[in-house]
């Protein structure tokens, strides 16, 4: 991004145009006012992007490199463009997609950032969900476990009645 | 605000001419000479900004804080004196 400072007036009015800030011309006294406002809006828009798991906001992740290498990833409508360039490639999607269907969190994509003021190259949480999901599977499979082998432990005392 | 005070009350009855920067309402001694600094030295100067602002009150409001200094209420008193000059005048 270059600097403000380098851009003409002209720029610097389309500009605030395209973040909807309403300005007068930009001339000699009025410009350091504009390259402020604009800086503010920037880092504002920044800010208010790593949003990954709120369930009402859309969801943008950078997928540097295509996670766990599965085939079926490559299906998915919403990653046309998913080549292994360095480019990082922003793709955006709702976050419902993301949780209802069982491909999403088992490609479970790297979340990387490349902006300075997000706080962690992961998400918010300590343990991603795809983690919980799948811990919450093994414990459940684990008490299934041990709710039919309490089953075959109950037929025991019938046939000791009988 | 509904309440004006004087200095704006005498600013806003009259062309503004070629009254010193000082005359406007908010701007007293200090913030005075930081704006003649900079070249504002009379109050007509600083209509000039205003209306390059677009006479955008908050846009004004936000720039007189950066240029000299100004707090919310002197540049909200400023702003409006300029307004009701406008609306009388231009």
């Amino acid at each position: 991004m270059a600097t403000l400072s380098s851009k003409s007036n002209q720029e610097l009015s389309q500009l605030l145009d395209e973040y909807g800030i309403k300005h007068g011309p930009v001339v000699g006294s009025t410009r350091s006012l504009y390259e402020k406002k604009l800086r503010d809006a920037m880092a504002k828009e920044r800010k208010a992007k790593p949003s990954y798991y709120r369930e009402e906001e859309e969801v943008t992740y950078i997928n540097h490199r295509r996670p766990f290498g599965h085939g079926s990833y490559r299906d998915r409508s919403e990653y046309r463009d998913l080549d292994t360039t360095d480019e990082p490639i922003v793709i955006r999607t709702q976050t419902q997609q993301y949780s209802s269907t069982p491909q999403a969190w088992h490609a479970a994509p790297v979340y990387e950032t490349q902006r300075k003021p997000a706080p962690k190259p992961t998400s918010a949480r300590f343990v991603p969900v795809w983690l919980q999901i799948l811990l919450f599977l093994i414990v459940a499979g684990f008490l299934v476990f041990i709710f039919i082998n309490m089953e075959s432990e109950d037929t025991d005392p019938f046939k000791k009645l009988a | 605000m509904s309440t004006t005070s004087q200095k704006h009350r005498d600013f806003v009855a009259e062309p503004m001419g070629d009254k010193p920067v000082t005359a406007l309402s908010g701007i007293g001694e200090a913030l005075g000479k930081k704006l003649e600094e900079q070249g504002f030295d009379k109050a007509f100067v600083v209509l000039g900004q205003f209306l390059l602002l677009r006479k955008d009150r908050e846009l004004f409001a936000e720039w007189l804080k950066d240029a000299s200094g100004a707090n919310a209420r002197q540049a909200g008193a400023c702003s409006q004196c300029l307004q009701e000059w406008c609306d009388a005048f231009l």
